[in-house]
């Protein structure tokens, strides 16, 4: 099932006209990087190139050094663990990561939905210059759902099942734009005709059990666009959804992001959804963002060692069939109790002595300054290479993780005990529409 | 809709029949004997049977044993009670399918209607105080303690709903009548004092309010208000009860058709109907509260929030209407079983209600007649709420309107 999910994931990012369907070669470096230019520079010319820069002042949001902890029973969860990013009017940023990976929680943190065991909370969200935290009275009573608004990942269960679908679009611009009753259907029919609902007035008075999964999501980003908000955070909108739906959803929000040119933040665990949609990739994982880059950049030559493994569990067309997936070895964190150093370092093919005992901060490519990355030995450069054959040479990282049992050029092996961590051999550890669903429990369980 | 009230409303119909066949058929195996108790201890000689035993065995036998022999067979005859069971039951059956309940075996100057007719509206009224007073009492708690989930007041109304749960109704009766009619200062007294710590923690809490505005230096707001009018308003309160406290009567009952009033029948009518109604309120809160808790955790209870609606929105709008559905079906089983339960109730406070009614002038008494009327009577009341609830079930929640579209 999931790997089936896969191959239509990659067939979704490959049918996307600006792409060739040759873009996952061996190495990645060549052909990738041009079909993603021509396919990025179509849809950058909406919005500015300048918005890479971390520091632009213009920025409409600038999440400094977040950190999201939750007090639980094994101890504290560091599920956000000092994220920065900032997004300009009109672009998107993909947050990428295995479940787990805080990347949910980064957002409802900004979104100011956290349950309520949340242990400490710190950082600045600045929103359009105003820091979120200092908002007071009706400002803040009309900002969430307004500015900034959210869809979240099943559009089922989003909505509330007693309510019919009318009422619940026109209830946001009555408690918020203090709409009359006219005025607000008025608007909802508008607003349903805007995310392409057919029969737009029937469906005003239908249920949402009455309407399928791609309806209810289109409904939902109905909801959320009826304030017309400056930013429009999706978390992992398409992944309950059909694969044929995904891709209208998917270009449905690409289509209204321009219409009404908002700035999108698009979460997701599927590299392939957001290669043609975000202006800019962060990378997420335990807590932290590790690599973060236009997604040009990104694409085009991966400098942390956890981007190149997520990217290289994607099945790829081009592969034989029976083809192993090269799935990341070993098991996510445990979020209560993080390694000293570098958290990725016991799973990672490059990981040295340092990377035990020294957390690697997320520092500015020396070359290019639009990247930046947390890593000591970044792949494709000299001192990755020399990182990973040392560990080749040695059998084993400096965490121990065994080398040979998948070389570099191991993509067609077959046979049973491959993979560290044995998740090579677990159907749901192979990255389809997701690159892990792994740790589910860990962030998700704790929403409560 | 019609069609959905109809097809309930026929399903009353072998509901009932089984019912009362079954219950025709328990009075026929139960002990006793009606007509025994129709003649009573000693029933006098009627003058014509006892001319005919005279004739037959002569002056100088004694004959009070022929004759209260001679009058049970005449009891038993005219009663039927000789008849094999389905023919009295057939009998029966037809006169009640016509509305005709019969006359009351041991009491024949009445008929079993009128018996229902006067104390059925007793026990209706205490099932609709006392389950109006529990959902009254129990949504704002179950909301609350829901909401506060994991606090003092949850886990308070968490501890006390359980050891009300384990107290006896008889013997919640008996402490409501010490603590209401015996001790009523005490009570008082204890109301006044946690009305002022209310009060006192209210207005603490909007004084801090106000002082926190003042420091942040943005404006003063509503909240404080609300607290302030709350706070009057308990305090109101409070005082008026401890200063009126109303006196509450040990036992009977007055119709408010009564010459005294409906207030007096309200005092009349509290005590009782809190009885029903604490059990209920515990079992209503505990629901209440882990349907809301579930309710809260659903993924459109995360959109509303993220929709940026007050809590008390999403509470009120939100969750409590999806939380309903089993307290709804609960209150409808607890209904049915404050019509066809309050006996104990009913004896505690010497009301004349229909469960006293039935069990001490029917079963009791044997008088057969009277257990089925009122069997029947709250048989139909129960199926009757069941369809009530059928039909709040197809409002509240419209993924059960199959069919109809």
């Amino acid at each position: 099932m999931r790997i089936k999910k896969a191959r239509q994931a990659i067939e979704n990012f490959s049918t996307n006209p600006s792409v060739s369907t040759t873009i996952y070669p061996m190495t990645l470096t060549t052909s990738l990087d041009a079909a993603l230019t021509s396919d990025t520079s179509n849809n950058i010319s909406t919005s500015d190139m300048s918005s890479f820069a971390s520091s632009s002042s213009s920025a409409l949001l600038k999440v400094s050094d977040l950190h999201t902890h939750f007090a639980t029973d094994r101890g504290e969860l560091r599920a956000v663990d000092g994220v920065s990013f900032s997004l300009d009017h009109g672009s998107t940023i993909g947050i990428v990561g295995e479940s787990g990976s805080g990347k949910s929680v980064t957002v409802r943190s900004i979104m100011n939905i956290l349950p309520r065991n949340v242990g400490l909370q710190a950082g600045e969200v600045i929103f359009e210059g105003e820091n979120i935290q200092d908002l007071t009275g009706p400002e803040a009573k009309h900002f969430w759902g307004v500015k900034m608004s959210m869809i979240f990942q099943d559009p089922m269960t989003s909505l509330n099942p007693v309510v019919k679908v009318g009422r619940q679009i026109t209830e946001s611009l009555r408690y918020h734009l203090k709409m009359s009753r006219p005025e607000a259907s008025a608007r909802a029919l508008e607003l349903l005709e805007l995310v392409g609902i057919p029969e737009a007035r029937r469906r005003l008075s239908e249920y949402p059990h009455q309407l399928s999964g791609g309806m209810c999501q289109r409904i939902t980003i109905a909801i959320a666009l009826s304030c017309q908000p400056k930013l429009l955070i999706a978390d992992e909108p398409t992944t309950a959804l059909d694969v044929t739906v995904q891709k209208q959803i998917l270009d449905l929000l690409d289509r209204l992001q321009i219409d009404q040119k908002m700035a999108m933040i698009l979460i997701t665990h599927d590299l392939g959804v957001v290669a043609g949609r975000a202006d800019e990739i962060a990378v997420m994982y335990a807590g932290r963002i590790v690599e973060k880059a236009a997604t040009t950049d990104l694409f085009a030559s991966m400098r942390h060692p956890y981007t190149q493994a997520l990217f290289e569990s994607i099945p790829k067309i081009e592969h034989r069939s029976h083809t192993r997936l090269r799935a990341i070895s070993g098991q996510p964190p445990d979020m209560t109790n993080l390694p000293t150093g570098c958290s990725f370092s016991p799973r990672c093919r490059y990981a040295q002595e340092r990377c035990l005992t020294e957390k690697p901060p997320l520092e500015a490519d020396p070359v290019n300054t639009n990247r930046s990355y947390a890593c000591f030995y970044p792949v494709n450069t000299p001192a990755g290479e020399e990182a990973l054959s040392v560990n080749i040479k040695h059998g084993k990282s400096a965490a121990g993780l065994d080398m040979s049992r998948e070389g570099l050029e191991g993509v067609s092996l077959s046979g049973d005990g491959i993979g560290g961590g044995g998740l090579i051999d677990d159907g749901d550890g192979i990255g389809g529409g997701g690159l892990g669903e792994m740790a589910d429990e860990d962030l998700e369980g704790m929403d409560g | 809709m019609t069609r959905l009230v109809t097809l309930k409303l026929i399903r009353l119909v072998p509901v009932m029949f089984l019912v009362s066949v079954l219950t025709f058929s328990l009075l026929e195996v139960a002990p006793g004997d009606p007509a025994l108790t129709i003649m009573g201890d000693n029933p006098p000689c009627p003058s014509l049977i006892e001319q005919e035993l005279v004739a037959e065995y002569g002056e100088e036998t004694d004959i009070s044993l022929l004759c209260t022999q001679a009058v049970y067979q005449s009891v038993r005859e005219r009663f039927n009670l000789d008849d094999p069971i389905w023919e009295r039951y057939l009998i029966w059956l037809g006169n009640a399918v016509t509305g005709d309940l019969g006359i009351r075996l041991t009491n024949q100057s009445f008929t079993v209607l009128e018996g229902i007719q006067q104390t059925f509206p007793v026990t209706l009224q205490i099932a609709i105080f006392s389950m109006g007073l529990a959902l009254l009492v129990s949504i704002p708690m179950g909301v609350w303690a829901a909401f506060h989930q994991g606090k003092g007041f949850d886990r308070l109304s968490g501890g006390s709903s359980f050891a009300i749960i384990s107290i006896p109704s008889f013997l919640i009766g008996l402490l409501l009548i010490f603590f209401f009619v015996w001790r009523p200062w005490m009570l008082r007294n204890v109301v006044l004092i946690f009305a002022m710590i209310w009060v006192a923690w209210l207005l603490w809490s909007a004084l801090k309010r106000i002082v926190s505005r003042m420091v942040s230096g943005s404006e003063a707001g509503a909240h404080a208000t609300t607290d302030f009018v709350l706070a009057a308003t308990v305090a109101l309160v409070a005082l008026g009860l401890f200063f009126w406290w109303p006196d509450f009567p040990r036992q009977g009952f007055s119709r408010w058709t009564s010459d005294e009033g409906i207030l007096e029948n309200f005092r009349t009518a509290f005590l009782p109907a809190l009885t029903v109604a604490l059990t209920e309120i515990a079992v209503f809160t505990r629901l209440l509260r882990s349907d809301i808790i579930a309710t809260l955790q659903e993924d459109f209870i995360l959109s509303a929030r993220a929709r940026g609606f007050s809590n008390r929105r999403i509470m009120f709008r939100h969750a409590l209407r999806p939380s309903s559905f089993s307290l709804i079906t609960l209150a409808g089983v607890a209904f049915g079983r404050a019509l066809g339960g309050t006996v104990i109730v009913e004896t505690i406070f010497r009301l004349p209600g229909m469960g006293r009614f039935i069990v001490d002038q029917g079963v009791r008494l044997n008088d057969y007649t009277v257990v089925m009327g009122g069997v029947l009577v709250l048989t139909t009341a129960v199926v009757l709420l069941n369809t009530g609830v059928d039909i709040a079930y197809y409002y509240l929640d419209p993924r059960i309107r199959r069919g109809r579209r």
